[in-house]
């Protein structure tokens, strides 16, 4: 067992750090304000995450997705949505071009439709040129049709929108449904995560202002105390999502990733409020925008009642919810 | 990043789930109820190597690492904590300092006996009015030309009175303020050790927990653990160790009590079926099962930077706060899913909510975890490698 990141492993997320530092900090602000996603970003940014051999795919997408959401979970949202696309066709040996997403279209069968509607607002949807599409029967390739923004009041410029997607090729079977939809809490997860990690690094911001003003927050208890929840509740979370991305979700951990994240990240990003104080609390401040962020992790690729009803299914397989 | 089990960590975890099964949860709440220590299990349980579980085989001990204690910690945390925390103490508290810093004939003297499981060792830091202010302690040990006098008293003692010796702090220099306290290792029926009364616990009551006092108890200086003045090292460096392993037990103790309340909540039928069926008791069944997973894995990762030479404290912090906390609120929510059975001592289930109280209380309450914590991360912001 090592349950701990390895050199490559730390050097790959070092990297997603520095590159999300020299290519998504800088437009950060603007890409909440407008609401739109830096398309060539997410680009380059997927593409490098083909370059390190050494670190297991899925793990490689979680610490990008986190080093990137930690500076705007919205371009981390998309990288991620954009990043499993990429693994999952390079997985499945699917060919095309253009920029590719993937949509969730739980409960439907693909074999029987012509196309398909995806009512539930998704990541990328107003960006990709391909979707994969997880469907009840198997992965499939798709293109989108009358796709429709939707403002979302958190993760402004993750490309979100409903679409409908026709002209679907079959990439993989049924059997290959419940790894991807891991895959997807993975990344989702590590969104989340990184808005952990956000929020304390907001949290020690607003320490290191009140010391250079002559105050001394540190030394308070009630600020050391939520800075330790801050810190506990990121780092279970953390460890989950590397757990279910090295173990590809096996035993509900990536939905179970998903749930300690998101609910973490509200937390974390409260506390950073509350930390920071009315002065984090000024309109366009970084730290209103992780608590919009934080809250929309909580209900897009599934509501977290969703995940909980899924993982109670198979702690429970033989009572029937009612 | 690998999270598989090595086989021998499989191979104890599976023995100790084994034994666990078959000779402690048939008699765990018995041994609740009458307070009875169970001094054969015990022995059992030193024959099977699990007194000296990390110490080195060259001086008795099982040879094994830091993961592999701690899950068998979670298996024994899953059936008795009571059972457990005797394991935990002889194992994180007493062999793990008197390895790591005490002299070959030390480790001849009291860690051998201890690891091959002739007798427990305990952990004698706490005072009645010193216990997570470590540095407050007023037991005194006077030096003497070549001995030293002890003299004070001991609170909170884990197996105080079954152990064979227990390490115990005390302030060699009143003047100094960082090696005011050096650790020795003395023998419970050395003269001048009293074991006075047994507390009467909430929970965890079929372990012992005394007060112990020191009267004019002269000890060679053979008894000194360390140099004089490593006291509080000794101390802290003993906690840090200890925490992954209240982890794993408060762990154990979520995952036991989780698996009455899953198995409950399948039998008991009202409005027409088992109750399971409700999608508001399914929920609370998987948050449950969310924060033993995350708790377990915490542990593990503390444990394997232990067992790697590197600094835990802050993980350990971390883990020990994590799965304390969730023990505490699985346990609770545990005994409502069963209602009121949960309330009566029929069931089990109300001995591990009972037992699950203590988990945010010793080894470093959850204030103090979350002091460690903050502090910690206020000084990796400070150095710029948050």
């Amino acid at each position: 067992m090592n349950p701990l990141l390895s050199e490559q492993e730390k050097a790959a997320r070092d990297q997603a750090r520095q590159r999300a530092l020299e290519l998504v900090a800088p437009v950060a602000g603007s890409v909440d304000a407008a609401g739109e996603c830096p398309a060539e970003v997410v680009d380059t940014l997927v593409s490098e995450l083909s370059a390190a051999d050494e670190v297991a795919p899925a793990l490689l997408l979680a610490l990008t997705v986190e080093e990137t959401a930690r500076v705007s979970a919205a371009v981390g949202a998309a990288v991620g949505n954009a990043g499993a696309a990429m693994l999952l066709l390079a997985e499945h040996g699917a060919e095309g071009n253009g920029r590719a997403g993937v949509a969730d279209a739980a409960g439907v069968t693909m074999s029987d439709a012509d196309s398909v509607g995806i009512s539930d607002p998704t990541v990328m949807a107003t960006l990709a040129e391909r979707f994969v599409v997880i469907a009840d029967d198997g992965l499939w390739q798709a293109q989108p049709d009358n796709v429709e923004p939707v403002a979302l009041d958190g993760l402004r410029g993750a490309a979100i929108g409903t679409v409908e997607l026709s002209q679907a090729v079959r990439i993989a079977g049924a059997d290959a449904v419940a790894g991807a939809r891991a895959l997807m809490q993975v990344q989702q997860a590590a969104v989340a995560v990184g808005i952990c990690a956000a929020s304390q690094d907001q949290a020690l911001a607003a320490i290191a202002g009140a010391k250079e003003a002559g105050d001394r927050p540190d030394r308070s208890q009630s600020v050391q105390w939520a800075l330790a929840d801050i810190a506990t509740e990121g780092e279970a979370a953390r460890v989950a999502v590397w757990h279910a991305a090295c173990t590809e979700g096996a035993d509900q951990g990536a939905a179970m990733a998903q749930v300690l994240a998101a609910e973490a990240a509200v937390g974390s990003a409260r506390r950073a409020g509350q930390i920071g104080g009315l002065d984090a609390l000024t309109a366009g401040s970084v730290t209103t925008r992780l608590q919009r962020d934080a809250k929309l992790t909580e209900l897009l690729g599934g509501a977290t009642a969703t995940h909980l009803g899924a993982i109670a299914d198979e702690l429970l397989p033989d009572v029937p919810r009612a | 990043m690998d999270w598989g089990l090595t086989a021998d960590q499989e191979m104890i975890r599976g023995m100790v789930r084994e034994f666990a099964e078959a000779e402690i949860r048939p008699n765990a709440g018995t041994w609740d109820k009458e307070k009875e220590f169970p001094s054969e299990t015990f022995a059992q349980l030193g024959e099977l190597g699990l007194f000296g579980m990390v110490v080195p085989e060259e001086w008795g001990g099982a040879g094994l690492d830091g993961v592999a204690y701690c899950l068998a910690l979670e298996e024994l945390g899953r059936t008795d904590a009571s059972t457990c925390v005797a394991i935990s103490v002889t194992n994180s508290v007493y062999c793990a300092p008197v390895n790591k810093f005490g002299t070959d004939a030390q480790r001849e003297r009291w860690l051998r006996p201890c690891a091959k499981g002739e007798w427990l060792g305990a952990f004698a830091l706490s005072e009645p009015e010193a216990g997570s202010d470590a540095a407050g302690l007023t037991t005194r040990a006077e030096r003497r030309g070549d001995e030293y006098v002890l003299n004070g008293s001991k609170a909170w003692i884990t197996s105080g009175a079954v152990c064979g010796a227990m390490l115990v702090f005390a302030v060699t220099d009143p003047t100094s303020d960082k090696r005011r306290i050096s650790a020795f290792i003395v023998p419970r029926e050395h003269p001048g050790v009293t074991v006075l009364h047994k507390e009467d616990k909430m929970g965890l009551r079929s372990s012992c927990t005394n007060q112990v006092s020191f009267d004019e108890c002269v000890l060679s200086c053979d008894h000194l653990l360390g140099g004089e003045g490593d006291g509080l090292k000794i101390a802290l460096d003993s906690l840090d160790g200890g925490r992954a392993g209240i982890s794993a037990q408060a762990v154990g103790i979520g995952q036991g009590a989780y698996e009455l309340a899953r198995d409950y909540v399948q039998e008991r039928e009202a409005f027409g079926g088992p109750i399971g069926r409700f999608e508001g008791l399914r929920h609370e069944l998987a948050r449950m099962a969310i924060e033993i997973h995350a708790g377990r894995l915490l542990y593990l990762r503390a444990a394997t930077l232990r067992d790697r030479g590197a600094r835990n404290t802050r993980q350990a912090a971390i883990a020990k706060l994590h799965a304390s906390e969730a023990a505490n609120r699985i346990a609770y929510q545990a005994v409502q899913l069963h209602g009121g059975y949960g309330y009566v001592t029929d069931y089990a289930v109300e001995r591990f909510y009972r037992d699950a109280r203590v988990t945010t209380i010793y080894e470093g309450t959850s204030e103090i975890q979350r002091l460690i914590i903050a502090r910690a991360v206020l000084a990796t912001a400070q150095a710029g490698t948050a």
